[in-house]
């Protein structure tokens, strides 16, 4: 019995060890290409019905993204004040709300070229910062960066920074303000009548 | 009878902004002929008046430039925020739209000022006999 949990405990510390060798890079890149090369081929499939493309966004991208850890960031010091009951509903909320952002983003992308820029951090520390330049035809280039850290299900993305706004940090002071007048009840609602809406 | 009383504190009074004047008279004078200084030395090192006019309008548009690119990448920090926001139903339409017209007035006055700055580029070729 000893054996079979060393054996396991092995394996399981063998996988870690492997997803934090991957590249984070190389990750960030095919899931965005991939879900690009669908968009171009189905853009007017995509357009007609924007849960396809939800679909499409849950199915491929969102496995890589850490809600929980998401979720506490944006929390700040309210995370204590969620009960086990508002947990997952505010999870959810949350992840429903990324769906539809990032969906909507990729409707509006058209062909603009991405930039991969070197890596902030190594695969040795746990955590990175890989940045991106959306090129815009008629403004600035658009930085677009995501930040990972190695789990045990390889690295998983725990914030997403758009022209250097922090998503988790911009969010984190639009809860506290909803929180402060309504509540974590309040938030939730708020959340859930927005995502209806879409 | 010459009354020393009752004109003394008149030509002091006089005497003061004469006082003030002088200095400023002077320091009028110094910058005319150090404007001229200058420009004489402009002229020996053959560097004409217009080219060095032009030289420093392109330097400020350069300046200018950078200052107005803050302030549009800013500007679109701002839009960027509200839109996450009323995408979570936590900001109402017309936050977005404020945020988005002070974003289109500042990439506008960008562009214009880098248009300037070109233009003037142009012009310090011009004075400078780059172009014939």
């Amino acid at each position: 019995m000893k054996k079979l949990i060393g054996l396991l405990l092995c394996l399981l510390s063998l996988q870690v060890v492997i997803a934090a060798e991957s590249n984070p890079q190389v990750l960030v890149r095919q899931t965005v290409d991939q879900v690009l090369e669908q968009i171009q081929s189905n853009s007017e499939l995509y357009e007609q019905d924007p849960t396809k493309l939800y679909a499409l966004v849950n199915e491929v991208v969102l496995p890589y993204f850490d809600f929980d850890a998401m979720v506490d960031m944006a929390l700040g010091r309210y995370k204590n004040k969620v009960n086990a009951d508002q947990r997952p509903l505010i999870i959810n909320e949350f992840r429903v709300l990324l769906v539809r952002t990032y969906a909507k983003a990729l409707l509006e992308y058209n062909d603009e070229k991405i930039i991969y820029l070197p890596m902030e951090g190594s695969a040795e520390e746990g955590k990175v910062i890989v940045k991106t330049e959306v090129e815009q035809a008629g403004g600035f280039p658009l930085p677009l960066n995501y930040s990972l850290r190695a789990s045990e299900q390889g690295w998983m993305i725990y914030d997403i920074s758009v022209d250097d706004i922090s998503l988790v940090s911009n969010y984190r002071s639009s809860f506290a303000r909803q929180i402060k007048k309504n509540g974590v009840d309040g938030l939730i609602r708020i959340l859930h009548d927005r995502n209806q809406e879409n | 009878m010459y009354n020393h009383t009752a004109l003394s504190p008149v030509v002091g009074l006089s005497w003061e902004w004469e006082a003030g004047a002088q200095p400023a008279r002077v320091a009028q004078a110094q910058a005319d002929l150090d404007a001229l200084i200058h420009k004489a030395s402009f002229a020996r090192q053959g560097i004409p008046f217009q080219v060095r006019e032009q030289y420093q309008l392109v330097q400020s548009k350069f300046e200018s430039i950078a200052a107005m690119k803050s302030s549009a990448k800013a500007a679109r920090r701002w839009m960027i925020a509200a839109y996450t926001d009323f995408e979570a139903g936590l900001e109402e339409a017309d936050k977005i739209l404020t945020a988005m017209q002070v974003y289109v007035a500042a990439y506008s006055e960008y562009l214009k000022i880098v248009n300037d700055f070109n233009n003037h580029v142009f012009k310090l070729k011009s004075v400078s006999g780059v172009y014939e």
